[in-house]
């Protein structure tokens, strides 16, 4: 398995990142919303999400990352590095798996 | 004595939604050798090409590499024994200069002084620290083949390396792919533009119909009657 240079890595870290906060704020904004007036919850409950809703949340991110790759002519490049798209797809889900376990955590 | 193919997409076909685009195609590329796969326009030579390279799969057949077979070839795999894959749109990357691919390639696979070479004998010296964005189509494709080259590939399959290139430019590029046989690096390119591909070609494939024919040297193809009237255009 190899791994893509480390521009790249920098590259796709960040992507991931920016896409998970961005649909995490959007998410976010939609439970907060949908919650009913005079409920009491803490922020941080509604800033955490169920194991499948944060699988769901991650395989989107992880999708996003992959098209806009492609969009950069990314993909073809990182495969005739020898890089499979799985393995851009795995670097994608990391910044949204670690922000939901800190998360999670708090 | 023909030397053994490095390469082997055999018996390949390809439908795309009810339209069959690739009908038991074959294509074998050689070591030190150039083969020029022509055909007019949607009879599947880019997509024989792909599925050689592990980019898009077929329906039916089988590519082998190096005696390997593969039930699904996949580019990186490929990639990483050897195989270089050109497209037909530009492979540079939008985020990161000329400089910043070449080095990349350097990096991963050494190549010690190829990317120099490629650079001085494409002529992109100019190019280097430019984004592929502010490029024009034919810049980037020099500097496509550029990339190509840096990473001497064992195997190199080229989709239509001479579009958009001017003709001294063409000639440049020429050089290069006999270069890179010459160093026993196995070459198929695609593409329209006989006189520049019967001139670097040693070997010449027909594709009509969803399939191949090998045809020979340029010579013996030039002098098939079926292909000189269906494709050249001759004697109509």
């Amino acid at each position: 398995m190899a791994l893509p240079p480390g521009e790249f890595i920098r590259a796709i870290l960040f992507r991931g990142l920016v896409i998970w906060f961005g649909m995490k704020l959007v998410v976010t904004a939609g439970a907060a919303a949908l919650r009913q007036s005079g409920e009491t919850e803490s922020w941080l409950r509604v800033l955490q999400l169920t194991p499948s809703a944060v699988l769901l949340l991650t395989g989107f991110v992880t999708w996003l990352v992959i098209i806009d790759a492609g969009r950069r002519n990314e993909l073809l490049f990182l495969a005739n590095l020898g890089v499979a798209r799985y393995v851009i797809g795995s670097l994608a889900a990391v910044p949204s798996i670690t922000c939901e376990i800190i998360i999670g955590l708090m | 004595m023909t030397a053994a193919p490095l390469l082997v997409a055999e018996s390949i076909g390809k439908t795309f939604g009810t339209r069959r685009v690739l009908n038991s195609a074959s294509l074998w590329v050689r070591s030190g050798v150039i083969t020029v796969v022509v055909g007019r326009n949607g009879e599947g030579k880019s997509t024989l090409l792909k599925i050689a390279a592990g980019v898009l799969r077929p329906d039916f057949g089988t590519v082998r590499y190096r005696e390997e077979h593969f039930g699904r070839a996949r580019l990186a795999n490929l990639a990483s024994k050897g195989v270089f894959f050109l497209p037909e749109h530009p492979l540079l990357c939008t985020s990161f200069t000329v400089r910043d691919h070449l080095m990349m390639i350097q990096r991963r696979f050494g190549g010690g002084g190829a990317a120099d070479t490629a650079v001085e004998s494409l002529e992109i010296g100019e190019l280097l620290d430019r984004s592929p964005k502010t490029l024009s189509l034919g810049e980037r494709r020099r500097a496509d083949i550029a990339l190509a080259v840096a990473r001497r590939p064992d195997c190199l399959l080229a989709d239509e390396p001479f579009l958009r290139i001017t003709p001294k430019d063409a000639e440049a590029v020429a050089d290069v792919f006999r270069a890179l046989a010459t160093a026993g690096c196995a070459i198929a390119l695609t593409g329209h533009e006989v006189p520049m591909l019967f001139d670097v070609a040693d070997e010449v494939s027909w594709m009509t119909a969803g399939t191949t024919h090998p045809l020979g040297s340029p010579d013996n193809a030039r002098e098939h009657h079926q292909f000189g009237r269906e494709y050249l255009g001759i004697g109509l």
